[in-house]
Protein backbone atom coordinates (compact mmCIF):
# COMPACT_ATOMS: atom_id res chain seq x y z
CA UNK A 1 0.00 0.00 0.00
CA UNK A 2 1.79 3.49 -0.87
CA UNK A 3 1.45 6.45 0.74
CA UNK A 4 -0.61 8.39 -1.71
CA UNK A 5 -3.48 5.41 -1.29
CA UNK A 6 -3.50 6.46 2.44
CA UNK A 7 -6.38 9.28 3.40
CA UNK A 8 -5.33 12.88 3.65
CA UNK A 9 -6.85 12.37 7.27
CA UNK A 10 -4.91 9.13 8.23
CA UNK A 11 -1.61 11.77 6.89
CA UNK A 12 -3.19 14.10 9.29
CA UNK A 13 -2.99 12.58 11.99
CA UNK A 14 0.48 11.03 11.54
CA UNK A 15 1.53 14.49 11.16
CA UNK A 16 0.48 15.71 14.19
CA UNK A 17 1.68 12.47 15.92
CA UNK A 18 4.97 13.10 14.89
CA UNK A 19 5.00 16.64 15.85
CA UNK A 20 3.30 15.55 19.41
CA UNK A 21 6.31 13.32 19.60
CA UNK A 22 8.73 15.40 18.23
CA UNK A 23 7.84 18.10 21.16
CA UNK A 24 7.35 16.21 23.74
CA UNK A 25 10.59 13.77 23.81
CA UNK A 26 13.57 14.62 25.89
CA UNK A 27 16.20 12.68 25.09
CA UNK A 28 18.02 11.76 22.38
CA UNK A 29 17.29 8.46 21.96
CA UNK A 30 13.88 9.02 22.36
CA UNK A 31 13.92 11.24 19.15
CA UNK A 32 16.31 8.84 17.56
CA UNK A 33 14.17 6.03 17.78
CA UNK A 34 10.83 8.40 16.26
CA UNK A 35 12.58 9.29 13.95
CA UNK A 36 14.15 5.72 12.85
CA UNK A 37 10.27 5.08 12.89
CA UNK A 38 9.62 7.75 10.44
CA UNK A 39 12.22 6.53 8.06
CA UNK A 40 11.20 2.91 8.48
CA UNK A 41 7.24 4.18 7.35
CA UNK A 42 8.69 5.96 4.57
CA UNK A 43 10.43 2.66 3.11
CA UNK A 44 7.68 1.04 3.83
CA UNK A 45 5.28 3.62 2.19
CA UNK A 46 7.20 4.60 -0.67
CA UNK A 47 10.42 2.28 -1.39
CA UNK A 48 12.97 4.26 -1.50
CA UNK A 49 14.38 7.59 0.18
CA UNK A 50 15.08 9.58 -3.25
CA UNK A 51 12.89 12.43 -2.88
CA UNK A 52 14.08 13.25 0.18
CA UNK A 53 18.09 13.71 -0.78
CA UNK A 54 17.16 17.52 -1.07
CA UNK A 55 15.87 17.40 2.47
CA UNK A 56 18.83 15.78 3.63
CA UNK A 57 21.73 18.86 2.41
CA UNK A 58 19.04 21.18 4.12
CA UNK A 59 19.08 19.15 7.75
CA UNK A 60 22.58 18.76 7.24
CA UNK A 61 23.18 22.63 6.61
CA UNK A 62 20.67 23.62 9.84
CA UNK A 63 22.08 21.14 11.86
CA UNK A 64 25.44 23.27 11.43
CA UNK A 65 23.16 26.25 12.35
CA UNK A 66 22.16 24.78 15.46
CA UNK A 67 25.54 23.43 16.81
CA UNK A 68 27.00 26.96 16.15
CA UNK A 69 23.84 28.57 18.33
CA UNK A 70 24.86 26.02 20.90
CA UNK A 71 28.45 26.28 20.87
CA UNK A 72 28.10 29.97 21.52
CA UNK A 73 24.96 30.29 23.66
CA UNK A 74 24.73 26.68 25.54
CA UNK A 75 25.53 27.34 29.87
CA UNK A 76 24.87 23.96 30.59
CA UNK A 77 27.58 21.67 32.01
CA UNK A 78 30.82 22.47 33.09
CA UNK A 79 33.34 24.60 30.91
CA UNK A 80 35.59 22.88 28.38
CA UNK A 81 36.85 25.06 26.34
CA UNK A 82 37.47 29.35 26.74
CA UNK A 83 38.82 31.60 23.89
CA UNK A 84 37.88 35.04 25.04
CA UNK A 85 34.73 35.54 25.54
CA UNK A 86 33.62 32.29 23.70
CA UNK A 87 33.25 29.97 26.35
CA UNK A 88 32.02 25.75 25.52
CA UNK A 89 29.96 23.99 27.85
CA UNK A 90 29.58 20.21 27.64
CA UNK A 91 26.29 20.26 27.38
CA UNK A 92 26.46 22.64 23.92
CA UNK A 93 26.70 18.85 22.15
CA UNK A 94 24.20 16.60 23.52
CA UNK A 95 21.71 19.72 23.23
CA UNK A 96 23.04 20.50 19.45
CA UNK A 97 21.70 16.78 18.23
CA UNK A 98 18.53 16.87 19.83
CA UNK A 99 17.44 20.04 18.31
CA UNK A 100 18.87 18.52 14.81
CA UNK A 101 16.88 15.43 15.91
CA UNK A 102 13.94 17.28 16.63
CA UNK A 103 14.43 19.35 13.94
CA UNK A 104 14.82 16.27 11.74
CA UNK A 105 11.68 14.87 12.93
CA UNK A 106 9.34 17.94 12.08
CA UNK A 107 10.20 18.31 8.71
CA UNK A 108 10.60 14.52 7.83
CA UNK A 109 6.83 14.47 8.70
CA UNK A 110 6.30 17.74 6.76
CA UNK A 111 7.24 16.42 3.92
CA UNK A 112 5.17 13.02 3.83
CA UNK A 113 1.98 14.91 5.15
CA UNK A 114 2.35 17.49 2.42
CA UNK A 115 4.20 16.59 -0.55
CA UNK A 116 2.27 12.81 -0.47
CA UNK A 117 -1.53 14.11 -1.60
CA UNK A 118 -2.44 16.34 -4.44
CA UNK A 119 -3.93 19.82 -3.92
CA UNK A 120 -7.63 18.35 -5.04
CA UNK A 121 -6.94 15.81 -1.86
CA UNK A 122 -6.21 18.50 0.17
CA UNK A 123 -9.51 20.87 -0.79
CA UNK A 124 -11.33 17.67 -0.61
CA UNK A 125 -9.99 17.11 2.98
CA UNK A 126 -10.69 21.09 3.73
CA UNK A 127 -14.54 20.30 2.39
CA UNK A 128 -14.75 17.38 4.84
CA UNK A 129 -13.77 19.52 7.53
CA UNK A 130 -16.84 21.99 6.35
CA UNK A 131 -14.75 24.80 5.02
CA UNK A 132 -16.55 26.94 2.34
CA UNK A 133 -15.15 25.86 -1.05
CA UNK A 134 -14.10 29.42 -2.09
CA UNK A 135 -11.75 29.21 1.09
CA UNK A 136 -10.93 25.47 0.44
CA UNK A 137 -10.19 25.61 -3.56
CA UNK A 138 -7.33 28.08 -2.36
CA UNK A 139 -4.90 25.34 -2.18
CA UNK A 140 -4.89 24.56 -5.86
CA UNK A 141 -4.34 28.01 -6.55
CA UNK A 142 -1.63 28.06 -4.41
CA UNK A 143 0.03 25.46 -5.67
CA UNK A 144 -0.85 26.32 -9.12
CA UNK A 145 0.65 30.36 -8.40
CA UNK A 146 4.25 28.98 -6.91
CA UNK A 147 6.31 28.33 -9.58
CA UNK A 148 4.60 30.89 -11.79
CA UNK A 149 5.51 33.78 -8.93
CA UNK A 150 9.25 32.23 -8.69
CA UNK A 151 9.66 32.56 -12.00
CA UNK A 152 8.55 36.15 -12.43
CA UNK A 153 10.64 37.22 -9.55
CA UNK A 154 13.75 35.38 -11.52
CA UNK A 155 12.66 37.10 -14.76
CA UNK A 156 12.54 40.57 -12.84
CA UNK A 157 16.29 40.08 -10.89
CA UNK A 158 17.28 39.32 -14.47
CA UNK A 159 15.84 42.67 -15.99
CA UNK A 160 17.26 44.60 -13.37
CA UNK A 161 20.85 42.88 -13.70
CA UNK A 162 20.42 43.79 -17.68
CA UNK A 163 20.44 47.52 -16.46
CA UNK A 164 23.14 47.11 -14.44
CA UNK A 165 22.26 45.48 -10.87
CA UNK A 166 24.79 43.80 -9.21
CA UNK A 167 23.59 40.50 -7.50
CA UNK A 168 27.06 38.71 -6.64
CA UNK A 169 27.83 38.90 -2.98
CA UNK A 170 25.44 38.39 0.10
CA UNK A 171 25.56 42.53 0.06
CA UNK A 172 24.96 43.11 -3.28
CA UNK A 173 21.51 40.18 -2.83
CA UNK A 174 20.50 42.73 0.51
CA UNK A 175 20.79 46.34 -1.65
CA UNK A 176 18.95 44.69 -4.31
CA UNK A 177 16.40 43.67 -2.54
CA UNK A 178 14.17 47.07 -2.87
CA UNK A 179 14.97 46.85 -7.09
CA UNK A 180 13.48 44.00 -7.06
CA UNK A 181 10.49 43.35 -4.41
CA UNK A 182 9.40 46.31 -5.56
CA UNK A 183 8.47 45.57 -9.18
CA UNK A 184 7.85 41.84 -8.27
CA UNK A 185 5.34 43.50 -5.16
CA UNK A 186 3.12 45.69 -7.62
CA UNK A 187 2.87 42.83 -10.65
CA UNK A 188 1.88 40.58 -7.91
CA UNK A 189 -1.31 42.89 -6.82
CA UNK A 190 -1.95 43.60 -10.56
CA UNK A 191 -2.09 39.78 -11.30
CA UNK A 192 -4.05 39.26 -8.08
CA UNK A 193 -6.48 41.48 -9.73
CA UNK A 194 -6.48 40.42 -13.11
CA UNK A 195 -6.87 36.49 -11.86
CA UNK A 196 -9.66 37.13 -9.10
CA UNK A 197 -11.78 38.61 -12.25
CA UNK A 198 -11.02 35.80 -14.40
CA UNK A 199 -12.49 33.68 -11.86
CA UNK A 200 -15.32 35.49 -11.44
CA UNK A 201 -16.27 35.56 -14.89
CA UNK A 202 -16.02 31.65 -14.60
CA UNK A 203 -18.41 31.40 -11.72
CA UNK A 204 -16.32 31.14 -8.44
CA UNK A 205 -18.23 31.96 -5.85
CA UNK A 206 -21.71 32.33 -7.34
CA UNK A 207 -23.70 29.44 -5.70
CA UNK A 208 -22.71 28.51 -1.84
CA UNK A 209 -21.95 24.81 -2.68
CA UNK A 210 -20.50 22.96 -6.18
CA UNK A 211 -19.94 19.59 -6.87
CA UNK A 212 -15.93 17.98 -7.33
CA UNK A 213 -15.51 15.16 -9.77
CA UNK A 214 -14.05 12.87 -6.96
CA UNK A 215 -14.47 12.19 -3.37
CA UNK A 216 -12.72 11.00 0.07
CA UNK A 217 -14.32 8.02 1.58
CA UNK A 218 -12.35 6.71 4.40
CA UNK A 219 -11.34 3.11 4.06
CA UNK A 220 -11.91 0.59 7.44
CA UNK A 221 -7.72 0.26 7.52
CA UNK A 222 -7.85 4.57 7.69
CA UNK A 223 -10.46 4.41 10.49
CA UNK A 224 -8.07 2.03 12.46
CA UNK A 225 -5.13 4.03 11.93
CA UNK A 226 -6.63 7.17 12.91
CA UNK A 227 -8.15 5.83 15.97
CA UNK A 228 -4.38 4.24 16.96
CA UNK A 229 -2.59 7.00 16.44
CA UNK A 230 -5.25 9.11 18.51
CA UNK A 231 -4.73 7.15 21.22
CA UNK A 232 -1.43 7.51 21.18
CA UNK A 233 -1.76 11.21 21.30
CA UNK A 234 -4.35 11.10 24.02
CA UNK A 235 -2.52 8.87 26.01
CA UNK A 236 1.08 10.35 25.71
CA UNK A 237 -0.14 13.91 26.09
CA UNK A 238 -2.60 12.52 29.40
CA UNK A 239 0.51 11.04 31.04
CA UNK A 240 2.35 14.22 30.15
CA UNK A 241 -0.43 16.57 31.80
CA UNK A 242 -1.43 14.58 34.41
CA UNK A 243 1.89 14.59 36.48
CA UNK A 244 1.24 18.51 36.47
CA UNK A 245 -1.86 18.56 38.41
CA UNK B 1 -15.91 48.12 12.56
CA UNK B 2 -16.94 44.99 10.62
CA UNK B 3 -15.43 46.41 7.38
CA UNK B 4 -12.33 47.31 8.70
CA UNK B 5 -12.02 43.95 9.72
CA UNK B 6 -13.36 41.31 7.18
CA UNK B 7 -13.28 41.19 3.60
CA UNK B 8 -14.37 38.01 1.85
CA UNK B 9 -14.63 39.47 -1.69
CA UNK B 10 -12.86 37.14 -4.36
CA UNK B 11 -9.87 39.77 -5.17
CA UNK B 12 -9.14 39.48 -1.50
CA UNK B 13 -8.85 35.93 -1.41
CA UNK B 14 -6.81 35.33 -4.52
CA UNK B 15 -4.83 38.02 -3.32
CA UNK B 16 -4.44 36.69 -0.15
CA UNK B 17 -2.91 33.49 -1.82
CA UNK B 18 -0.24 35.44 -4.26
CA UNK B 19 0.69 37.94 -1.83
CA UNK B 20 1.61 35.04 0.66
CA UNK B 21 3.58 33.79 -1.93
CA UNK B 22 5.10 36.66 -2.53
CA UNK B 23 5.67 36.58 1.56
CA UNK B 24 7.22 33.34 0.75
CA UNK B 25 9.72 33.54 -1.67
CA UNK B 26 10.79 37.11 0.10
CA UNK B 27 10.65 35.51 3.39
CA UNK B 28 13.80 32.99 1.88
CA UNK B 29 15.56 35.31 -0.23
CA UNK B 30 15.99 37.06 3.43
CA UNK B 31 16.55 33.92 5.07
CA UNK B 32 19.41 33.31 3.11
CA UNK B 33 21.24 36.48 3.43
CA UNK B 34 20.58 36.41 7.36
CA UNK B 35 22.43 32.72 7.51
CA UNK B 36 25.26 34.84 6.32
CA UNK B 37 25.58 38.16 7.37
CA UNK B 38 23.11 37.49 11.12
CA UNK B 39 22.50 33.82 11.36
CA UNK B 40 21.05 33.40 15.14
CA UNK B 41 19.24 36.64 14.64
CA UNK B 42 17.02 36.63 11.22
CA UNK B 43 16.69 40.40 11.30
CA UNK B 44 16.07 40.76 7.52
CA UNK B 45 13.29 37.59 7.51
CA UNK B 46 11.71 39.06 11.10
CA UNK B 47 11.26 42.33 9.47
CA UNK B 48 10.22 40.89 6.27
CA UNK B 49 7.45 38.78 8.03
CA UNK B 50 5.93 41.82 9.85
CA UNK B 51 5.98 43.64 6.94
CA UNK B 52 3.88 41.37 4.83
CA UNK B 53 1.71 40.37 7.66
CA UNK B 54 1.17 43.81 8.28
CA UNK B 55 0.32 45.01 4.21
CA UNK B 56 -1.54 42.15 3.84
CA UNK B 57 -4.24 43.07 6.72
CA UNK B 58 -3.97 46.70 4.96
CA UNK B 59 -4.87 45.82 1.18
CA UNK B 60 -7.28 42.50 1.81
CA UNK B 61 -7.77 41.96 5.75
CA UNK B 62 -9.65 39.15 7.34
CA UNK B 63 -9.34 36.13 6.44
CA UNK B 64 -6.61 36.90 3.77
CA UNK B 65 -4.29 37.93 6.13
CA UNK B 66 -4.90 34.17 8.02
CA UNK B 67 -4.82 32.72 4.58
CA UNK B 68 -1.45 34.29 3.34
CA UNK B 69 0.26 33.38 7.12
CA UNK B 70 -1.00 30.16 6.79
CA UNK B 71 -0.05 29.20 2.96
CA UNK B 72 3.59 31.05 3.81
CA UNK B 73 3.46 28.68 6.75
CA UNK B 74 2.62 25.69 5.30
CA UNK B 75 4.85 25.75 2.08
CA UNK B 76 7.82 26.81 4.22
CA UNK B 77 6.68 23.24 6.17
CA UNK B 78 6.67 21.02 2.82
CA UNK B 79 10.10 22.48 1.98
CA UNK B 80 11.91 21.46 4.59
CA UNK B 81 13.06 25.25 4.70
CA UNK B 82 12.77 25.70 8.57
CA UNK B 83 11.97 22.95 11.03
CA UNK B 84 10.08 26.09 12.99
CA UNK B 85 7.63 26.18 10.41
CA UNK B 86 5.13 24.46 12.68
CA UNK B 87 5.54 27.91 14.99
CA UNK B 88 5.30 29.97 12.27
CA UNK B 89 1.37 28.42 11.77
CA UNK B 90 1.00 30.52 15.09
CA UNK B 91 2.83 33.34 14.45
CA UNK B 92 1.87 34.48 11.22
CA UNK B 93 -2.06 34.01 12.76
CA UNK B 94 -1.70 35.33 15.65
CA UNK B 95 0.12 38.13 14.30
CA UNK B 96 -2.31 38.75 11.86
CA UNK B 97 -4.95 38.97 13.80
CA UNK B 98 -3.39 41.32 16.32
CA UNK B 99 -2.51 43.63 13.50
CA UNK B 100 -6.68 43.28 12.38
CA UNK B 101 -7.66 44.34 15.80
CA UNK B 102 -4.94 46.89 16.38
CA UNK B 103 -5.37 48.31 12.84
CA UNK B 104 -9.17 48.00 13.24
CA UNK B 105 -9.43 50.90 15.65
CA UNK B 106 -6.79 53.42 14.46
CA UNK B 107 -7.00 55.79 11.08
CA UNK B 108 -3.57 54.04 9.94
CA UNK B 109 -3.21 57.58 8.57
CA UNK B 110 -0.09 58.33 10.91
CA UNK B 111 3.37 56.87 11.43
CA UNK B 112 2.74 56.01 15.06
CA UNK B 113 -0.44 54.33 14.12
CA UNK B 114 1.67 51.92 12.07
CA UNK B 115 4.29 51.52 14.51
CA UNK B 116 2.14 50.38 17.16
CA UNK B 117 -0.04 47.93 15.28
CA UNK B 118 2.95 46.07 13.83
CA UNK B 119 4.41 46.31 17.73
CA UNK B 120 1.78 43.96 18.69
CA UNK B 121 2.40 41.96 15.87
CA UNK B 122 5.89 41.39 16.10
CA UNK B 123 5.52 41.00 19.87
CA UNK B 124 3.10 38.20 19.44
CA UNK B 125 4.63 36.77 16.58
CA UNK B 126 7.91 36.55 18.26
CA UNK B 127 6.90 34.89 21.11
CA UNK B 128 5.59 31.92 18.95
CA UNK B 129 8.61 31.68 17.48
CA UNK B 130 10.72 32.00 20.96
CA UNK B 131 8.70 28.86 21.97
CA UNK B 132 9.66 27.33 18.90
CA UNK B 133 13.78 28.42 19.42
CA UNK B 134 13.08 26.92 23.37
CA UNK B 135 11.67 23.83 22.05
CA UNK B 136 13.58 22.77 18.77
CA UNK B 137 16.45 24.44 19.08
CA UNK B 138 17.06 23.39 22.29
CA UNK B 139 18.05 27.20 22.83
CA UNK B 140 18.27 29.02 26.59
CA UNK B 141 14.98 30.73 27.38
CA UNK B 142 16.56 33.74 28.03
CA UNK B 143 18.79 33.50 25.23
CA UNK B 144 15.90 33.68 23.14
CA UNK B 145 13.59 35.98 24.57
CA UNK B 146 17.13 38.00 23.77
CA UNK B 147 16.89 37.34 20.31
CA UNK B 148 13.19 37.83 20.40
CA UNK B 149 13.09 40.97 21.69
CA UNK B 150 16.00 42.11 19.07
CA UNK B 151 13.84 41.18 16.22
CA UNK B 152 10.64 42.24 17.66
CA UNK B 153 12.21 45.74 17.52
CA UNK B 154 14.02 45.88 14.46
CA UNK B 155 11.08 44.44 12.85
CA UNK B 156 8.62 47.13 14.34
CA UNK B 157 10.43 50.15 13.75
CA UNK B 158 11.46 49.37 9.70
CA UNK B 159 8.33 47.29 8.80
CA UNK B 160 6.08 50.06 10.37
CA UNK B 161 8.12 52.36 8.42
CA UNK B 162 8.03 50.18 5.71
CA UNK B 163 4.48 49.67 5.61
CA UNK B 164 3.40 52.66 5.78
CA UNK B 165 5.09 53.76 2.49
CA UNK B 166 4.59 50.97 0.20
CA UNK B 167 0.90 51.00 0.89
CA UNK B 168 0.91 54.44 0.48
CA UNK B 169 2.33 54.06 -2.73
CA UNK B 170 -0.17 51.28 -3.65
CA UNK B 171 -3.06 53.27 -2.67
CA UNK B 172 -1.73 55.83 -5.21
CA UNK B 173 -1.50 53.62 -7.82
CA UNK B 174 -4.99 52.40 -7.71
CA UNK B 175 -3.77 48.76 -7.88
CA UNK B 176 -5.77 48.29 -4.80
Amino acid sequence: MGLSKLDPRTKLAWYVLMINFSLISGTAVQLSIVLLVEVMASLILMGSLKRYKAMIVILLLLGLQILVVQLIFCREGVLIYQWGILKIYSQALPLAITGILKAGIIVLASMHFFTSSSPQEFTLMLIKFKIPYRFAMLVGLSVRFLPLMKAEYISIIDSQRARGLRMESAWDNLKGIFPTFLPFLYRSVRRATETALAMELRGYGRTKTRTFTSSLELRTYDVVLISGMLMVIIISLTSKILPLI
Amino acid sequence: MNKKLFRTDTKALVGSVIIGIVMLIMMQVTGRIDAILDPTLLLLNGTCWAFFTGLIVLMYRQPAGIIAGVVEAVVAMATGYSPLGFFFLFANVIGSVVYSLISGRLSMDKLGHHILAMLGTAVSGNLCVMVGLIYVFHLDWKIALLSSCLTAFVGTIAAGILTKRVYGSLQKSALL
